[in-house]
């Protein structure tokens, strides 16, 4: 029994109308609450606003400024209730960054309207692509993926959108301490996927959702604390800028029953900082591709049973798969392919970037890993970011653990430097502490007592910050001299 | 019983098999037909195994269907040592009936559950088409029928009929 989403908001600000359907700020940073009433008032109002602006035209799209803002939230909604595909884009993408998005979109799409503040669609150009959009199968909505490599994708999400009670949210979600009508949180900004997924499953599940329209620490805590959040998505870079915050008080989030990460790796120092301040059966981490391939699913509990791994599948079976193909025995990495059953929702590219299959069903989106002897799997670094110093492999994650790890250093991201005879070397960006300093021979010094020596880094260059994508994932390609695509540096 | 090359020929008239080839093979001291099948869209052993099940008799089916990307031939037929030794290594699900009274039952309620029939001890969930949905319902099934709450990272961990059965027992 599946519901539309123009009727599933009806039911639920018919049942309680006055109940908090959104918290967000104005720029001013104003709260401002909107009951289901309102906000199911004003999604109707936009989505026959945009239903009227297409004019029956069918291959058309909604870009929205997906900020976390009221307009941005209301937008989206609109959208999936008109069951026009949305894609949900990152206000301060740089020109030439929106120019290839567009270009993907109009392969797909005759028209795109951009949502803007008031809540009216604008027309937009997409550029036409070589063959004129096909009516393919239907779309609820599209999200840009790719942020860690720098080539800009497209995944689209087979729609209509749909309430469906057993499902909405998935099984998966509801193990990590997910309830119906909760008040949820969220952090991350909902052009990314994890906050946008989270956040469709809010609405169509009656949450009542606050929107931290930027990121500071103090300020998520004061939230969960004063809204008695019961659910939150974090990355790892928010969790561990929570983490050092100098008054962090486990009361503030007695009212959590659930935080969960996904996305980009956690490391140990912080998994563990989240475990000793919520206890091991709050803390819960997803491993799954945007795609949809299949996910794994680990508590606090059985990471401390086994740090470092992302947990079993769920739903999903798993498979390590060597460079020709055949299955490694536990303990053996390679590629990491799942299989599940909900091949249908599968998202695919917009782009020809297919996702890799085996003929008896396994995916892959290239990710490297390993088994234990239980089926729990330990991801390794994507071949990409792996730094090789003269045959020696290096895993930037443990470089930047270490760096991490010193008092001034406040983030920093390891990368290739290329070097005359090894092929290349260690290079260290780092962000200091507001009024620190540090010499880099220091710094040198402080890897050199956690590190190998072929993974200190030789080259050190400070920087304002690092450049991370919505779901906390460095974008080490935006460090790079020079990098592909037309895409600028911040 | 039915000959390997009819078992062949049903599995090869099913749209998502591109072409089948069964063979009989030893194992446990006893023959089973095993077929091999070559596909152009995903389907499980199980699946295609309860396919040929239900065109030619229970009795009559094969006990497993291997999937493989291309089809193990030797000298134009197909090579019987090969699926022998998927077997050997537990690559291939081979059907076999509930040995007792708990057992069975769990299977009865994966059955319904599932609408899939007949359902063997071990039989992968997600490979009998098992999803979120058919979890909850044999879940809150098994709740019923045994008395005890099952919570969905047992119930996963299980993955067939007779892990599930051990738990219950």
């Amino acid at each position: 029994m599946a519901l539309s989403v123009r009727r599933r908001i009806a039911d639920i600000a018919r049942a309680e109308p006055d109940r908090t359907a959104l918290v967000g700020f104005d720029p001013a940073l104003a709260e401002q609450a909107l009951s289901w009433r309102e906000f199911a008032g004003r999604v109707v109002e936009a989505a026959d606003e945009l239903c009227a602006a297409l004019e029956g035209s069918t291959r058309s799209c909604v870009v929205v400024p997906a900020a976390n803002t009221l307009p941005a939230a209301i937008s989206i909604a609109a959208a999936l209730t008109a069951e026009v595909p949305v894609f949900p884009m990152n206000p301060a993408t740089p020109p030439a960054e929106r120019d290839v998005l567009l270009r993907v979109l109009g392969r797909r799409f005759g028209r795109g309207y951009l949502m803007d503040d008031q809540l009216r669609p604008q027309r937009i150009e997409l550029p036409a692509g070589p063959e004129p959009p096909a009516g393919a199968a239907d779309v609820a909505y599209l999200l840009a993926t790719g942020a860690s490599t720098g080539i800009p994708k497209i995944s689209a999400r087979p729609g209509p959108l749909s309430y469906d009670p057993a499902g909405t949210p998935s099984l998966v979600i509801r193990q990590t301490g997910w309830r119906t009508a909760q008040r949820q949180l969220i952090v991350g900004p909902l052009y990314h996927a994890a906050p946008f997924t989270a956040f469709l499953d809010a609405l169509l599940d009656r949450n009542t959702v606050v929107l931290q329209p930027l990121f500071a620490p103090q300020w998520t805590v004061e939230l969960v604390r004063r809204h008695a959040i019961e659910w939150l998505q974090l990355t790892p870079t928010h969790m561990r800028e929570i983490l050092r915050l100098p008054d962090r008080n486990p009361a503030a989030f007695a009212s959590l029953r659930g935080m969960l990460h996904t996305a980009a790796r956690c490391e140990a120092d912080t998994k563990r900082g989240w475990i000793d301040l919520l206890g091991p059966e709050r803390v819960y981490e997803l491993y799954g591709a945007t795609e949809g391939v299949g996910v794994t699913l680990v508590r606090g509990d059985e990471w401390l049973a086994r740090p470092g791994t992302v947990g079993r599948g769920f739903l999903t079976q798993i498979r390590i798969l060597d460079d020709a193909g055949h299955l490694v025995p536990p303990g053996t990495a390679g590629t990491v392919f799942m299989r599940t059953p909900h091949r249908v929702g599968r998202s695919d590219y917009v782009n020809d970037q297919a996702i890799r299959t085996t003929p008896d069903g396994f995916a892959t989106v290239g990710d490297h890993g390993r088994l234990d002897r239980d089926g729990y799997l330990y991801l390794e670094p994507r071949d990409h970011d792996v730094i090789n110093v003269g045959g020696e492999k290096v895993d930037p994650d443990e470089v930047e653990a270490a760096l991490r790890d010193h008092p001034a250093v406040v983030d920093a991201v390891a990368a290739a430097v290329p070097h005359q005879t090894l092929g290349s070397v260690v290079g260290a960006y780092v962000v200091l502490r507001p009024g620190a300093s540090v010499r880099k021979a220091e710094l040198a010094a402080h890897c050199g007592r956690r590190l190998a020596g072929y993974k200190i880094p030789k080259q050190f260059t400070f920087v304002d910050q690092v450049p991370r994508s919505g779901g906390g994932k460095v974008q080490r390609w935006r460090l790079a001299p020079h990098h592909e695509n037309g895409a600028t540096a911040p | 019983m039915v000959t390997p090359p009819k078992i062949s020929e049903v599995l090869s008239a099913h749209p998502a098999v591109r072409r089948a080839e069964t063979a009989i093979v030893r194992h446990d001291g006893r023959d089973v037909a095993i077929a091999a099948a070559e596909l152009s869209e995903y389907v499980s052993g199980p699946i295609l195994r309860n396919h040929v099940r239900q065109a030619l008799g229970e009795d009559n089916g094969p006990a497993g269907v291997l999937i493989v990307e291309h089809l193990p031939m030797a000298d134009g037929v197909v090579d019987a040592e090969s699926l022998a030794s998927a077997v050997a290594e537990s690559r291939c699900t081979l059907f076999e009936e509930p040995r007792d009274d708990v057992e069975r039952r769990v299977a009865e309620i994966w059955s319904a559950q599932m609408d899939v029939r007949p359902v063997g001890v071990n039989d992968d969930f997600l490979e009998l088409g098992g999803d979120s949905l058919s979890a909850l319902g044999i879940i809150a099934a098994i709740e019923t029928e045994f008395g005890r709450s099952l919570d969905v990272f047992e119930f996963m961990s299980a993955a067939n009929v007779r892990r599930l059965a051990e738990i219950l027992r």
